[in-house]
């Protein structure tokens, strides 16, 4: 990804930032269908990034919940905001690969 | 006990893949859409999320929550919008707080559909069934049936979640709210014991009305577990209507003029002229400016539609009337009007200046809704602060939106002065603090000061009283509804 073209980061807060925790996003999440917990829906994902480039709040289940969404990109035209969900989850995913990154909690 | 302890118990009772204990994991159900944008640090070592599946499982988990004394937050969707369901509540002086500690009971395993019946009208479901899940069944089983109450959030909100809040939404005026569809419910009480209370049937005398009283209890008597509800026959068509008009009033007349002619509609929303601006900016969608009000009426299928509409632009044609659009529900203006409605919450939050937006949830008689929105006027201009205002016309419940920072102690003791002028305002013209978001934490407060307005404090004292045999040891949902 070119740094100047955008910060992956500053994409992320800027999208995360749009959530109100409605939910309406997850009825259409075909992973949180199969799969037992928040995490891996639409809603769960734009929180694990929150607290990740927020918070700084990050485990295994991070890559987990980021690597199962399956960017199908339904939850979009979900979302009242309008949020980039699949951006923001190919964002966290850039971030998570990158090495200095995944040392942390690997 | 020690979180360790509790997690090695709850595995005992579930299978350990339904015990969630990360600390990722928590920073998810640890939240509602209130608290949510407060960044609650590690929780793993003061909570656990436990995720049933049915009723005995419910059992088992409170049974061993009330011999240890560990609190137990029942847990739908999380959507309250009065801190009902997160592990964050505000504390009778106003301060932030998270619980110390306890067990989230999230009901989202709890899905299945059990039992319908077309003829009786009736559905049996578990607590974890959205609202929308459920009315997309009955349309895929070509019931021609519907479940009518619809909170905005009813995407994502689940059936146990709803009637533990009480839930109302747009069609309140028309078909009631939770309260008027829940026939019949089973539950678990404070001792983990399963109760059974209701009928399938309309008419039901059983003893006391315990179905009715789980209703908006928010989770503080009893998880609900699973429940009947009504059903009723589908509209056969909508006709949907948006106009605008320069000043409140002479839309409120309007509506009262529909009402009058048409009898109650399905929806009446009303939007002020700066939330039609909001709109605007953030979503590009534009209809028309100044204060907006949406109604839809249901038709069935002997109604003469031409008729109808020609009725209806007999009344619209007035001169305080900007603009009017008429749509039936064929055509694509109709989703384009409603996602201008969806769009209140949105577009307020995304143009706040402060960090937080408070949503209150008054309710007033239908004659004192242009009093209040005078009040609100006037409170706005008073201390200078963003107040928005929209709601459901047709039942008097209206939803000021207030900005607020809540993380600097001067603008929160502020911002709380203001919330308790314009909740007791409602109360003053005959309405209530709250009319379906329940009362969660943020209102224990008001609903103290609105049964000392009627001069019935000792009511107060009778509902924790009847909260001590539900649950003797406080341990379901602590510090909500009422105060300790």
């Amino acid at each position: 990804m070119n740094k100047s073209l955008i910060d992956p980061v500053e994409f992320i807060r800027r999208e995360v930032s749009k959530c109100v925790y409605c939910g309406f996003c997850e009825y259409e999440c075909p992973t949180l269908d199969v799969l037992y917990d928040r995490g891996y829906g639409p809603r769960g994902r734009i929180r694990v990034a929150n607290l990740y480039v927020n918070s700084n709040i990050i485990s295994k289940k991070t890559i987990e919940y980021i690597f199962t969404c399956v960017l199908c990109a339904s939850c979009v035209q979900a979302c009242p905001a309008r949020i980039d969900i699949p951006g923001v989850v190919i964002a966290m995913r850039y971030l998570l690969n990158n090495k200095s990154t995944y040392k942390r909690f690997s | 006990m020690g979180i360790n302890d509790i997690y090695k118990n709850l595995t005992k009772i579930l299978d350990e893949e339904r015990v969630l204990r990360d600390p990722v994991t928590l920073g998810l159900y640890s939240v509602d859409s209130v608290s949510f944008p407060t960044m609650p640090k590690d929780l793993s070592e003061k909570f656990v999320v436990a995720m049933p599946k049915d009723a005995r499982e419910v059992s088992e988990i409170i049974r061993f929550c009330y011999k240890n004394k560990i609190p137990l937050i029942p847990q739908g969707s999380s959507t309250s919008l009065s801190l009902g369901s997160g592990v964050i509540s505000l504390s009778s002086l106003n301060q932030l707080t998270i619980l110390e500690k306890g067990v989230i009971l999230h009901t989202g395993l709890m899905k299945r559909i059990t039992e319908l019946s077309t003829i009786d009208r009736y559905v049996v479901v578990e607590a974890g069934v959205r609202i929308d899940e459920l009315n997309d069944r009955l349309t895929l089983d070509n019931t021609e049936l519907f479940f009518p109450v619809d909170p905005a959030s009813a995407r994502a909100a689940t059936i146990g979640g709803a009637i533990a809040s009480g839930a109302g939404g747009l069609r309140g005026a028309r078909y009631g709210t939770m309260r008027d569809w829940v026939l019949a419910l089973e539950f678990v009480d404070g001792l983990g014991r399963i109760h059974r209370v209701g009928c399938r049937t309309i008419k039901c005398r059983q003893g006391y009305d315990l179905t009715r009283f789980l209703v908006g209890s928010e989770g503080t008597l009893g998880v609900i577990t699973l429940a009947t509800l009504k059903l009723w026959p589908k509209p056969k068509k909508i006709i949907r209507t948006l106009y605008f008009t320069e000043k409140f009033f002479e839309g409120y007349k309007t509506f009262l003029r529909i009402r009058e002619v048409f009898g109650v509609p399905l929806i009446s929303e009303y939007l002020s002229d700066r939330i039609v601006r909001k709109i605007y900016e953030t979503t590009g969608l534009y209809f028309g400016e100044g204060h907006a009000f949406i109604i839809d009426l249901e038709l069935d299928k002997y109604s003469d539609i031409l008729r109808v509409k020609r009725d209806l632009e007999e009344i619209l044609r007035n001169e305080s009337v900007r603009k009017y659009l008429i749509a039936e529900d064929t055509e694509k203006d109709f989703e384009k009007i409603y996602f201008l409605r969806r769009s209140m919450y949105p577009s307020t939050l995304k143009t706040r200046k402060m960090k937080y937006i408070i949503t209150e949830d008054i309710v007033v008689p239908i004659s004192k809704i242009p009093e209040y929105i005078e009040f609100i006027e006037k409170i706005r201009e008073r201390y200078k602060r963003d107040i928005e205002i929209g709601g459901h016309l047709g039942d008097g419940n209206l939803h000021p939106k207030l900005e607020a920072d809540l993380d600097d102690p001067e603008d929160r003791d502020l911002v709380m002065k203001i919330a308790r002028e314009i909740v007791l305002e409602a109360v003053r013209l005959g309405g209530s603090i709250s009319a379906e978001h329940g009362i969660g934490t943020m209102k224990i407060g008001f609903l103290v000061e609105e049964f000392r307005y009627r001069e019935s404090e000792h009511t107060i004292d009778l509902m924790k009283n009847l909260k001590k045999i539900f649950d003797p040891e406080n341990i379901l949902n602590p510090g909500r509804v009422i105060p300790a």
